[in-house]
Order: structure tokens, then C-alpha cells, then sequence
């Protein structure tokens, strides 16, 4: 009886304890940056940052994952309940527009990797959801501001030449 | 009378030596002078930024081919204008006599003499106006054209120095050697 009772409180205890573990409510806050110039930079880099505010108090260690585009990333902690996800793209691959990144909490993140096993084509709801959005990074003119000028002075110069012959004619 | 006839035979003289000559009026002169002096700086900016030529460096070289540029293109564009001049007026006569016909009819207080040398004399206004102009814009497009042809194609491989020298001087050269051509 003793002992029935002791493992039924253990079980609520690590039941409760894994409840509070978890992010009560998530609110968060995110600002992001994105590599805009692809002139003189090999990747384009892609960063946000986000303070996460739960109802519940966060252990630690709250380790949080993404998910973004099919990449599995770690979110880094970067401060009282700061984190900070990163990743790199190469300039002719990175599209622009918006990117959704999906973040899990260990927990979801152990139930996402389970859930892949079976069917690799598996989701998991999100802890929470940023939109990150690219413009675009400029990767130079269409053409070459010389090759430009060249061809509009010749333009300008064949007007002048025929005009010329039209009035001595 | 005769005071006054013996008055509109020298204009109409005035007006044919001044037709023929190749000598244009002070105004015409500052206008050509002016304009060769901002055509002929410009490429300095050009030169400055692209092709990486400091100023502090090459100062001398770019007063002395600026001065020559620009007295070269001023003699290429007097010469263009008294080329087109005589085309231009034999283009635009009826135009221009219709129209100040049409602006002298009513007054008839004029003598016909009187009316006929205000024609000729707005004739030549406009043909001289528009000979100039043309001229201007003409000489420009070329010379720019030149310029950017041979600093950025022709002479690419040379110092900046170099390049500007030969690339202006060799321009304006063409120009004002062009203009003296009889065709």
C-alpha cells in the first residue's frame, strides 16, 4: 500500500515535473537579421533573435530547437531567457521572401525525432512559430555601369551623326 | 530718304558679311568658350573616380589638357556652326517668313523694305540660334562618345595619366579636325 502510493506520488511528481518543464503560454519577442549585400560575402546569413516570456518559470537548462526550411538548428542562449538561432545559405540558394522557423522545446523535439522514425514526413506543433523575412540580397547591376554608358553615348552620338547628314543633305 | 535707303542697303551688307564670315559675335563666343570649358572638365570627374587618378597627382596635366581641350572644341564648334548655318536657313526661310509675314501684316506703318529686312534679319537669328545649338549638342555627343571609348576600351591597359591625356586630347584633336573638313 505503502509502496503503491509511493510510486503513484514519484509519478505524479515526474509527471509535474515534466509539466513544468515545459513553456506555459509562450509569448515571444524577435527581431531578425539577414545578409543584404552578396557582392563580397560567401554565404548569406540569416539570424534571429528572440526573448521567450512563459507563465511558468524555465528550468536552467531550457534547451530550445528549430526547424527551418528541413534544417535542424540549435537555438543558442544568449541571456535570460534570450536565444539567438543562426544559419548560413549560399548566395545563389538563399530565396527571398519569408521563412517560417518552427521552435520545439526538448520535449517536442524528442517527440519530433520519434514521430520521424516512423514517417520521416512527421510534424510536431511547435512550441512556437517566427517568421523570419528575407528581402533579397543584392548581388550587383544587371549591366556593367561602363557597358551602360558606352551604349547610350553611341546612341546619342548615331542620333547626332544622322541628324547632321540629314541637314547638309 | 535717301539717308535711310543708303542705312538698309549697309544692313543688308552687314548681314551678308556677317552670313559669310566665319567670326561669330561676342555672346556666341562666351556660349562656345563656356560650354567647352564644362565638356572638357567633366571627364576630369571621370577620371578622379574611375579610373582611379588623384588629383593631387596629375593637377598640372589637368589644367594644361582642359585649356586645350576646351580652345579645340570651341574652334570645332565654330567651325560645325558655319557649316549647318546655310543649311539651316535655307530649311527653316518659309517657315520663318510666314511667320513674321503674318505677325507684320497688320502693321502698316511699315515699308515693305522695312518688312523684308526684318525677315531676312529673323531668318538669320534663327538659323544662327539653331546652328549653334545643334553644333554644341553635336561636338558633345561625340566627344563624350570618343572619350569613353578610349579610356575604357582602347587605351584600358595604360596609367591613368596616359589615358587621360591621349584619350582628351586625341578626342577634341578629332573633333576640331573634323569640323575643318569641307563636306
Amino acid at each position: 500500500m505503502v509502496t503503491k502510493s509511493f510510486i503513484y506520488i514519484i509519478t505524479i511528481a515526474l509527471i509535474g515535473g515534466i509539466c513544468a518543464e515545459s513553456c506555459q503560454n509562450p509569448k515571444v519577442e524577435a527581431s531578425y537579421f539577414t545578409s543584404l549585400d552578396a557582392t563580397v560575402v560567401t554565404q548569406i546569413a540569416y539570424i534571429t533573435e528572440f526573448t521567450l516570456k512563459c507563465d511558468n518559470t524555465l528550468p536552467e537548462n531550457y534547451g530550445l530547437y528549430a526547424e527551418v526550411d528541413g534544417k535542424s538548428l540549435t537555438a543558442a542562449r544568449i541571456g535570460e531567457n534570450k536565444y539567438q538561432i543562426s544559419w548560413t545559405e549560399e548566395p545563389a540558394k538563399a530565396r527571398s521572401g519569408v521563412h517560417q522557423i518552427n521552435i520545439l522545446d526538448e520535449e517536442g523535439w524528442a517527440s519530433l525525432r520519434r514521430a520521424r522514425r516512423a514517417d520521416p514526413a512527421a510534424s510536431v506543433a511547435p512550441l512556437l512559430a517566427i517568421q523570419l523575412s528575407h528581402p533579397g540580397s543584392y548581388s550587383g547591376p544587371w549591366v556593367n555601369s561602363e557597358i551602360l554608358a558606352t551604349f547610350i553615348s553611341i546612341l546619342v552620338a548615331y542620333t547626332a551623326l544622322r541628324n547632321k547628314s540629314k541637314i547638309l543633305a | 530718304m535717301s539717308g535711310k535707303n543708303n542705312k538698309a542697303f549697309t544692313k543688308e551688307e552687314e548681314l551678308l558679311l556677317q552670313d559669310f564670315s566665319r567670326n561669330v559675335s561676342t555672346k556666341s563666343s562666351a556660349l562656345f568658350y563656356g560650354n567647352a570649358f564644362i565638356v572638357s572638365a567633366i571627364p576630369i570627374w571621370l577620371f578622379w573616380r574611375v579610373h582611379s587618378l588623384e588629383i593631387s597627382t596629375a593637377i598640372i596635366w589637368f589644367i594644361l589638357v582642359t585649356a586645350a581641350s576646351t580652345w579645340l572644341l570651341a574652334l570645332a564648334y565654330r567651325n560645325t556652326k558655319f557649316q549647318l548655318k546655310h543649311r539651316v536657313a535655307v530649311r527653316r526661310e518659309d517657315a520663318v517668313a510666314r511667320e513674321m509675314s503674318r505677325k507684320l501684316a497688320d502693321d502698316k506703318k511699315m515699308s515693305r523694305k522695312e518688312k523684308d529686312e526684318r525677315i531676312l534679319w529673323k531668318k538669320n537669328e534663327v538659323a544662327d540660334y539653331e546652328a549653334t545649338t545643334y553644333s554644341i549638342f553635336y561636338n558633345n555627343a561625340l566627344f563624350l562618345t570618343i572619350v569613353i571609348l578610349s579610356s575604357f576600351y582602347i587605351l584600358r591597359t595604360f596609367t591613368p595619366t596616359v589615358n587621360y591625356i591621349v584619350s582628351l586630347t586625341a578626342a577634341s584633336g578629332l573633333l576640331a579636325l573634323l569640323s575643318t573638313g569641307t563636306k
